[in-house]
C-alpha cells in the first residue's frame, strides 16, 4: 500500500512549496563551504563572498573531507548539501600544495552538478583594506551592475564559462521592476590574460550631470582579487539543453485586428450571407398576424384608401 | 544580444567615438569584448585605476539606457520596468510538469460537466434554518436524523442507523482510494504536488510499483556478505575476518546417502524414490518409444520379482521381442504385466520354499489389478 506523506504544519507546507520547481524561479541560493584545509586568505575570501551574498547564501563552517567536485564520487555529498539547503550555486574553498588558495565555483541543475570552474585566488585585498566614504557603501541585497572587460571573455572557453558563472553567482534575483534609487554597486571583471581575471567590487556614486541621466562614478570598496582559472568542466550538452528550456509562451494569434498609427485599432468583420429563404419565422411576425391575413383574404375590393405619402402632404 | 550603444559621454569625460558594447539591461550587464591592454600595468594600483576608468564607461552605458526607461514615481524612488535578461543562464530546477487530469476530470470533460460554485450556506428544510454545506453542524447531517421510516425491503434485524453509517464510511474509503490512484498517476508523470510525498508502507500492490524496492533483510545481507567473503581462491580460508563478521552458515555441500537397510522413515525413502520413478514411467504417454532393455531393467530393479520375473516375462512375451529391439512402451508394459501376473501364479504354486517379503508382494498385486 502507498502512504501519503504531507507536512503536518502549514509552515512546513509553505517551505516545501518554496522549493518546488516553478515557472518563474526564485533567486538562486549559494552554498559556501570548505574542504579539510584552508588558508587564512581563503577563509577571508569565503567569508567576504558570503558577506556579498548575505541573505541569499548558506555558509558551512565545518570541514568537509569528502567533497571533491571534480572527482567522481566526490560530488555525492555536495549534491546532498545542495538538496538539503536548496542551493543551486556553490563556492567550495580548499588549500593544498598543488593548488593553493583554490576556489571551485559551480552550479547545479535539479541538485546535480551542472558545471564547474576552478580558480586560484591571488592578490586578494579584503574589504577592510579599502577606505572610502561609508555613506556610499552598498546596501545588502541590491541589484548590482556588471562590467566585463576584455577579449578573453569571448576568445577563451574557460573565461567565457567563468563570466557566466560569476554573472549567475552575483546577479541576485531577476526582477521586473527596479528602483533607480537603489542602484549602488557594480562588479568589475577584467580579463588580464587568457586565464586570469581581475575581480573588483565597486560602489556607484550618482552625480549630477545636468540631464536626467546621472553621471556615474565608481569607487572601489573591495574585495578585489585575481582569479586564475585552473580546471573547468563544461555542462553536459543534453543537460544544458534541458536546463536552458524556457516555458513556451502560448500567446494566441489575434486575428483580424490591426493597429495603425493614424487610425488606431482596426478590426475586420466578416458578415456571412443572409439566407432569408431558410429563415424560420416565428408566430409573432407582424405580417403573419391573423387580422392581417384575413384582411388580405377579403381582397383588394374593400380597400382602405392608400396612405398619403409624406412628401406629397408637405406640398 | 549585441547592441550598439552610442556613448553620450557626460561633460568632462574623454570623447570616445562609436564603441561597440554588449549591453544586457535585464542583468544590468555590459561587456566590452574589444578591450585590450596594450601592456598590462605591473603596478596593481595603476591596473585597478585603469580598469575602473574603463568600467565606469561601461556602467555609464548601462545607466544611460536604464535611466532613459520610462519611470513611475514612488515614495521610495523612481521605479522602472526592466526588460527580460538577454544573456541566458540555466534554470535551477526543471520546468514544472503539467498535472495529469484525474479520473473525474476526464469523465467530466467527456460529459461536458462544468465546475460551478456552490454556496457555503444552504437552507436546511428539516430544521428550517441556514446551515453550512460541509463540516460541523452541516445540512442533511446523518446525526440529525432521529427516525428512519421502515420500508418493505428492509431486512429484519438490521440497524438502519448503523447501515447509514457503514455506507458513509464505505463512500469515504472509496474516495480515499480514488484519491490515491490519482496521486499515483500524478507521481508517474512526475507532477506530484510539492507538499505530497508517496511512501510505500507495505508490500506493493501486485503488478504495480516496480520502482518500490524490496527491503533486504538482515539475514539475507549476512548470507550474501558471507558468500562474498568466501568467494576467494582459497574459499575464504586465509581471509581476515572483519569485526562482527560471522562465519558462513553452510560452508560445505551436504550429500545425502540413503540407508542401505530398509525400514521406516529414512529407511523407506529408497522405496519411495523408486516408486516415484515407476509412476512416472507408467503415466507417460504411450506413444513414446522405450528401450526394452532399459525398461525391463528399470522394472526389474523396482519390482519384487526382479530378475526372475523379467526373465520369465521375456520368455512369456515370446521370442519376437529381441533384446535390443524397441516396441511401444505401453504394449510392452502390458505384455510384461500380463507375463508377470502369470509368473506370479506360477511362482506362488511353488512358493512355500521361497521367502517373499509381504510388502513387495503387495505391489505386484496392485499392478496386476490395474492391468
Amino acid at each position: 500500500m502507498l502512504k501519503v506523506k504531507t507536512p503536518k504544519t502549514h509552515k512546513a507546507k509553505r517551505e516545501l512549496e518554496k522549493r518546488a520547481p516553478k515557472l518563474v524561479e526564485n533567486a538562486k541560493k549559494t552554498l559556501i563551504l570548505q574542504g579539510t584545509k584552508t588558508s587564512a586568505v581563503l577563509h577571508a575570501v569565503l567569508a567576504q563572498i558570503y558577506h556579498l551574498k548575505r541573505g541569499n547564501a548558506v555558509r558551512f563552517t565545518r570541514k568537509n573531507d569528502n567533497v571533491r567536485p571534480f572527482e567522481s564520487g566526490g560530488e555525492t555529498s555536495l549534491e546532498f548539501f545542495s538538496l538539503k539547503t536548496d542551493c543551486s550555486l556553490f563556492v567550495y574553498g580548499s588549500h593544498s600544495k598543488k593548488r593553493p588558495n583554490n576556489l571551485v565555483l559551480g552550479r547545479t541543475y535539479d541538485h546535480h552538478i551542472y558545471d564547474l570552474v576552478e580558480v586560484g585566488v591571488e592578490n586578494f585585498k579584503p574589504i577592510q583594506s579599502f577606505s572610502y566614504d561609508k555613506k556610499i557603501a552598498p546596501r545588502m541585497g541590491t541589484k548590482p551592475f556588471f562590467a566585463f572587460l576584455g577579449e578573453g571573455f569571448e576568445s577563451s572557453e574557460e573565461l567565457k564559462q567563468l563570466k557566466e558563472v560569476l554573472l549567475d553567482l552575483f546577479r541576485g534575483e531577476v526582477v521586473d521592476n527596479l528602483n533607480l534609487a537603489g542602484v549602488d554597486r557594480a562588479f568589475v571583471c577584467t580579463a588580464i590574460s587568457l586565464n586570469t581575471v581581475l575581480f573588483m567590487h565597486c560602489a556607484i556614486r550618482l552625480k549630477r550631470s545636468g540631464t536626467a541621466i546621472p553621471r556615474i562614478e565608481l569607487v572601489e570598496v573591495g574585495p578585489s582579487m585575481d582569479l586564475v582559472v585552473r580546471r573547468h568542466r563544461l555542462p553536459n550538452v543534453s543537460l544544458q539543453k534541458e536546463a536552458m528550456k524556457v516555458a513556451s509562451k502560448e500567446h494566441k494569434k489575434v486575428k483580424n485586428v490591426t493597429r495603425d498609427i493614424v487610425q488606431g485599432k482596426l478590426g475586420k468583420i466578416y458578415v456571412p450571407d443572409q439566407q432569408v429563404g431558410n429563415m424560420s419565422l416565428t408566430s409573432n411576425v407582424k405580417g403573419l398576424k391573423r387580422e392581417r391575413r384575413e384582411a388580405k383574404m377579403k381582397g383588394a375590393s374593400t380597400d382602405r384608401p392608400p396612405k398619403k405619402q409624406k412628401s406629397t402632404s408637405k406640398d | 544580444m549585441a547592441e550598439a550603444a552610442k556613448m553620450s559621454m557626460p561633460a568632462g569625460a574623454v570623447a570616445v567615438g562609436e564603441v561597440k558594447y554588449h549591453v544586457d539591461l535585464g542583468n544590468l550587464m555590459a561587456f566590452d569584448p574589444g578591450h585590450h591592454f596594450p601592456s598590462v600595468p605591473s603596478d596593481r594600483e595603476e591596473l585597478a585605476s585603469e580598469c575602473l576608468k574603463r568600467a565606469t564607461e561601461l556602467v555609464q552605458a548601462v545607466a544611460n539606457e536604464l535611466f532613459s526607461l520610462p519611470a513611475t514615481e514612488d515614495p521610495d524612488g523612481p521605479i522602472v520596468k526592466l526588460p527580460p535578461p538577454t544573456s541566458r543562464l540555466p534554470r535551477e530546477k526543471h520546468l514544472p510538469k503539467p498535472k495529469p487530469p484525474t479520473k473525474w476530470e476526464q469523465f467530466a470533460k467527456m460529459k461536458g460537466i462544468k465546475k460551478r460554485k456552490k454556496d457555503k450556506r444552504v437552507f436546511d428544510e428539516q430544521t428550517g434554518t441556514w446551515k453550512r454545506r460541509h463540516g460541523y453542524d452541516r445540512v442533511n447531517d446523518d446525526k440529525d436524523i432521529p427516525i428512519i421510516e421502515a420500508k418493505q425491503t428492509d431486512e429484519a434485524g438490521e440497524d438502519p442507523f448503523g447501515k447509514r453509517k457503514a455506507d458513509k464510511k464505505k463512500r469515504v474509503e472509496k474516495q480515499e482510494k480514488n484519491r490515491l490512484q490519482n496521486l499515483k498517476k500524478a507521481s508517474k508523470a512526475d507532477a506530484l504536488p510539492s507538499h505530497v510525498q508517496l511512501a510505500a508502507t507495505a508490500l506493493p500492490i501486485t503488478g504495480t510499483q516496480k520502482d518500490v524496492p524490496k527491503k533486504v533483510t538482515k539475514s539475507e545481507l549476512e548470507n550474501v556478505a558471507g558468500m562474498a567473503a568466501s568467494s576467494t581462491a582459497s574459499i575464504g580460508k586465509f581471509d581476515k575476518k572483519l569485526p562482527g563478521e560471522k562465519p558462513p552458515k553452510h560452508p560445505g555441500k551436504y550429500r545425502k546417502f540413503l540407508p542401505v537397510v530398509e525400514g521406516k522413515g529414512m529407511g523407506a525413502q529408497e522405496k519411495q524414490q523408486t516408486d516415484k520413478i515407476l509412476n512416472k514411467i507408467l503415466s507417460r504417454d504411450s506413444s513414446e518409444i522405450l528401450d526394452v532393455n532399459k525398461a525391463s531393467a528399470l522394472l526389474g530393479k523396482h519390482l519384487l520379482l526382479a530378475y526372475p520375473c523379467a526373465f520369465f516375462a521375456r520368455w512369456v512375451v515370446g521370442p519376437g521381442s529381441n533384446r535390443s529391439g524397441t516396441v511401444s512402451a505401453k504394449d510392452y508394459l502390458y505384455s510384461m504385466m500380463d507375463a508377470i501376473s502369470r509368473c506370479v501364479v506360477l511362482w506362488l504354486s511353488c512358493s512355500p520354499f521361497i521367502d517373499i517379503s509381504g510388502q513387495s508382494f503387495d505391489s505386484v498385486v496392485v499392478i496386476n489389478l490395474t492391468t
